[in-house]
């Protein structure tokens, strides 16, 4: 019990005071510890700076444009797999959630090395093919930015979408089928607005999410000068003079945001969260679509070579050149890449290191924490476990950078050695993170139901040995699932690394940032594969570990 | 095939096979439905009832099988006919009711109308009318999901009546129903078919719902009808032994006959000869089994009764105004039921571990394949 309150009371802090900092720090006019006075002079800076409104446009094109082309191909998708006798549909049931876990900075950069107007291999192939004099498309765009963006936010919008369509009563759908509607109308008129609040929720995920994607503008727009909210608060903290007051000051708009729309997302689905009355469980129909299945089937493929292919196979390619010119002659190819990443250079060695140690120890410790807190939550009558409830679930609405630029303010003054070190960087993820733990252990026990403990302690266990007994071997299954998705979700983490590297605490995605800074495309190829690889690693494990599919623990 | 003479065949299903992977779920079934009769398939769960009713309404596509509504061939495996359920023109209420949760009361009715592109006018007349029929009046804007159960049924029922459809079929509407409303509803539907005159089929597991709802009955099993009638035939002329068991609660009894003269069969069973009514004709030596309801015999009956056992009792419920005893007959149990126990009858019941006699008449008795 005492273990329990003082994980959620640790959980609570995690969260509260690098937002507590955030807001005290901008409303600073000096950093915290330092003397100085209360002001809002960090609002009218940095809304006065004569970037601003062009990068809240820019944020906000980026926010709608992805979220407006990742929902309908999400949707899209999710009909194909579920409701459309499509060929190979399980496997790519599956595989639609691939892109999920890969690293969107990373698709960024191999799109870029696609698309680039000069030396794009993709835009040299389409000039080439069709006698073009320019090439086609410029990543270094927002609408690029979009395009990357959306291949890595539609399985988003794939996880969130797909479990309605599979919970929906068959009924549901057949029953307006013997009312007179069409295949088509039934899904216009009933499917897709029973799977509304789904949708609409991924909608609203997905668009605080682009808020806070730093990795990719970053890479695609920021050296033009076109910058985001998030591009903008690294510019602040990181390019001297840094003035980490109005940073804080953007952050809060960007916080503001963020927390506007799992508002709006509350308030649009409260009540509507459909509980329908099951039926039997039979296996319901198929739409036949004849030979336009494989019309569908090619859809689905073609989003799986955009998304995985095209960048990862240009990544591979690249990893075994000596320089990067845009083009590929066999006297270039060599193994010098991986020597140098895996056994030479200290600090992407080092990178690999760190990111090891805090994927593994991180989501160990992030779920050791999020256990205790979601068995208070669920199975006490403790007092305020409401509260811990909302407060651990409160990162949902949070960029990842906020919560660094948070954490930056809490502990650069603070009187343990802690910023600097590999512990920030791990603090931040966990932070970053304890949502994901929380709901799936929520889930669990909500699944499992008190009787199997109750039933325990009535059988003379004490309480601590119907814990051991009972709940740990029960829970293991989403501790094991969880560990290893946390893992990967810990290797790809980038923007909230970014505010709080040092040098000594790098992780391989901020090395990746700083490689593709420095041009060393080769070396970046090499270390994204090998980021790839471990990810892949943690997917198989997982299969291996649990026997159900990754869809069930994302959502 | 079963038909009866001198009325009109309205609904077909010929040969109809359906299989899941490799498990049959329905095996080469035929049967008629005439117009306006309520036909009722009954049987346990995963007997392949609903499966034929879903290949009816288009919901699944069969193995096998032609299917007519009307004059209309609307599947037919052989010619390679299948009419999409939209089609079809059937009114259908699902065992989960199906009403849509985005929708209020009155657009789920509404919504055959609308898709059959009916004038707004119409629709709001014909909308108001069932709503009327099936007690909704001061509903209509209500959300649908803030429904009791027996008025989501009712929804379901009106959608499914409001455009008129040729045949109604029902899923196991009322197993989601408590009892009490289940009885409610049960008559409500009987009467709205009635005075509709519609053709309907109706899946249930329960045989007392089959009972009181039905002109006819399929009762089902694995796939396969066992027996078709009206009620009365399947209660007191159950050709199985599947039937007899499954509807209403029944003793077997095996035994060897033993001679067959004047109508009257000997049976040699528990030791000594039964006699019954002689229906079909086994041969001297043949094995058989005799099915006698326990509500038919009697505890130490006042009369001398033509068959009589002895036995011990094992087990007494008393259930108010019936009893239950299970009887050891040489070590076989018989389940008798005592019904219109009386306060003076009380006293003077059997009790555990008493030997009693149990007596019945042979015409109470038959002889189950």
């Amino acid at each position: 019990m005492v273990v329990m309150f003082a994980a959620a009371v640790v959980a609570s802090f995690l969260v509260l005071y690098p937002l507590g900092y955030l807001i005290y720090g901008s409303l600073r006019t000096a950093l915290p510890g330092d003397p100085g006075t209360f002001t809002l002079n960090n609002f009218v800076e940095a809304f006065t700076s004569h970037k601003i409104f062009p990068t809240i446009i820019n944020t906000f094109i980026i926010m709608f444009g992805t979220t407006l082309v990742s929902c309908p191909v999400g949707l899209f998708l999710v009909w194909i797999t579920t409701r459309t006798d499509t060929p190979f549909r399980r496997s790519l049931e599956i595989l639609n959630i691939l892109p999920f876990l890969l690293s969107p900075y990373v698709a960024g950069v191999a799109w870029s090395l696609l698309l680039s107007p000069r030396v794009g291999l993709l835009n040299k192939f389409l000039m080439n093919v069709f006698n073009l004099e320019h090439a086609p498309f410029d990543i270094y765009s927002i609408p690029g930015v979009i395009w990357v963006l959306s291949l890595y936010y539609i399985p988003y919008m794939y996880l969130f979408i797909l479990g309605s369509f599979k919970a929906m009563d068959p009924s549901m759908e057949e029953s307006a089928r013997t009312c007179g509607s069409s295949v088509f109308r039934t899904t216009f008129r009933i499917t897709i607005p029973l799977a509304a609040p789904a949708i609409i929720s991924g909608c609203v995920i997905v668009f605080v999410h682009c808020a806070g994607q730093f990795g990719v503008p970053a890479h695609l727009i920021m050296p033009k000068g076109d910058y985001v909210l998030t591009t903008t608060i690294m510019r602040f903290t990181q390019v001297y003079p840094q003035e980490y007051s109005t940073a804080s000051a953007v952050a809060m708009f960007l916080l503001v945001i963020s927390a506007l729309g799992i508002l709006i997302q509350r308030r649009f689905i409260r009540g509507k969260e459909y509980i329908t009355v099951t039926g039997k469980a039979y296996r319901p129909r198929l739409i036949q679509l004849g030979k336009w299945r494989y019309l569908t089937l090619t859809i689905n493929i073609i989003y799986l070579i955009v998304s995985i292919v095209l960048p990862y196979g240009t990544l591979l390619l690249i990893s075994f050149v000596s320089f990067w010119t845009g083009d590929v002659s066999p006297e270039l190819l060599t193994l010098e890449n991986y020597r140098l990443v895996l056994f030479e250079d200290e600090a992407i060695l080092r990178a690999i290191k760190n990111s090891l140690f805090v994927s593994t120890v991180g989501a160990f410790l992030c779920l050791l924490m999020t256990m205790l807190v979601a068995y208070l939550v669920n199975r006490t009558r403790t007092r305020g476990r409401g509260f811990f409830d909302y407060i651990t679930m409160l990162p949902v609405g949070i960029p990842g950078m906020v919560i660094a630029v948070g954490l930056l303010w809490a502990w650069i003054r603070a009187p343990i050695p802690i910023y600097g070190t590999i512990w920030i960087i791990m603090i931040a993820f966990i932070t970053r993170y304890t949502p994901y733990g929380m709901r799936a252990f929520s889930n669990t026990l909500l699944q499992l139901g008190p009787e199997l403990e109750e039933s325990a302690r009535i059988c003379g266990s004490s309480w601590f040995k119907t814990f051991r007994k009972i709940l740990v071997p029960l829970l293991k299954p989403g501790f094991m699932a969880g560990w290893v998705l946390l893992f990967i979700l810990f290797m790809r983490e980038l923007s909230t690394a970014i505010v709080l590297w040092y040098s000594g605490n790098e992780v391989i995605s901020v090395q990746l940032y700083q490689l593709v800074r420095d041009g060393e495309f080769p070396a970046v190829a090499a270390l994204s594969i090998i980021q790839a690889l471990i990810i892949l690693g943690g997917i198989i494990l997982f299969r291996l570990i649990v026997k159900e599919e990754f869809s069930e623990r994302l959502r | 095939m079963i038909r009866r003479k001198g009325t009109m065949v309205f609904l077909k299903v010929l040969n109809l096979v359906k299989k899941f992977d490799s498990v049959v779920a329905v095996d080469n079934i035929s049967f008629e439905v005439e117009r306006g009769e309520f036909l009722t398939l009954l049987g346990p769960s995963g007997c392949g009832k609903t499966t034929i009713l879903r290949c009816i309404a288009g919901l699944e596509t069969p193995d096998q099988g032609d299917i007519f509504i009307g004059e209309k061939l609307v599947l037919s495996r052989e010619k390679d006919v299948f009419v999409q359920p939209d089609k079809r023109g059937l009114g259908m209420v699902f065992q989960s009711y199906a009403i849509w949760p985005h929708l209020s009361v009155s657009d789920n009715i509404a919504y055959p109308l609308v898709e059959r592109k009916l004038k707004k006018d119409l629709v709001r007349k014909k909308t108001k009318q069932i709503l009327e029929m099936v007690k909704l009046s001061g509903l209509e804007d209500r959300s649908a999901t803030k429904l009791s159960g027996g008025q989501q049924q009712r929804v379901a029922l009106a959608r499914a009546l409001v455009y008129d459809p040729e045949v109604l079929l029902f899923d196991e509407p009322l197993s989601n129903l408590d009892a009490k409303l289940r009885i409610e509803m049960r008559n409500e539907i009987r009467n709205l078919q009635k005075n509709l005159g519609i053709t309907s089929i109706y899946v249930t597991h329960d045989q007392e719902e089959a009972f009181a709802l039905s002109d006819r009955i399929i009762v089902m099993n694995e796939g396969k009808i066992e027996q078709v009638g009206d009620p009365v035939t399947l209660f007191f002329k159950p050709k199985t032994h599947f039937v007899s068991q499954f509807i209403g609660q029944t003793n077997f009894i095996g035994g060897v006959a033993e001679s067959v003269d004047k109508g009257v069969t000997r049976i040699s069973a528990l030791g000594t000869f039964i006699e019954i009514d002689a229906t079909s004709e086994p041969k001297k030596g043949d094995k058989v089994f005799l099915s006698i309801r326990p509500e038919y015999i009697k505890i130490n009956p006042k009369e001398k009764m033509q068959n009589e056992l002895e036995g011990k009792v094992e087990q007494r419920q008393y259930l108010g105004s019936y009893g239950r005893f299970y009887v050891s007959v040489q070590g076989v149990p018989i389940l008798v039921e005592m019904h219109d126990i009386t306060k003076n009858d009380v006293g003077i019941l059997p009790k555990e571990g008493d030997t009693v006699t149990l007596g019945f008449s042979s015409g109470d008795c038959f002889l189950i394949k």
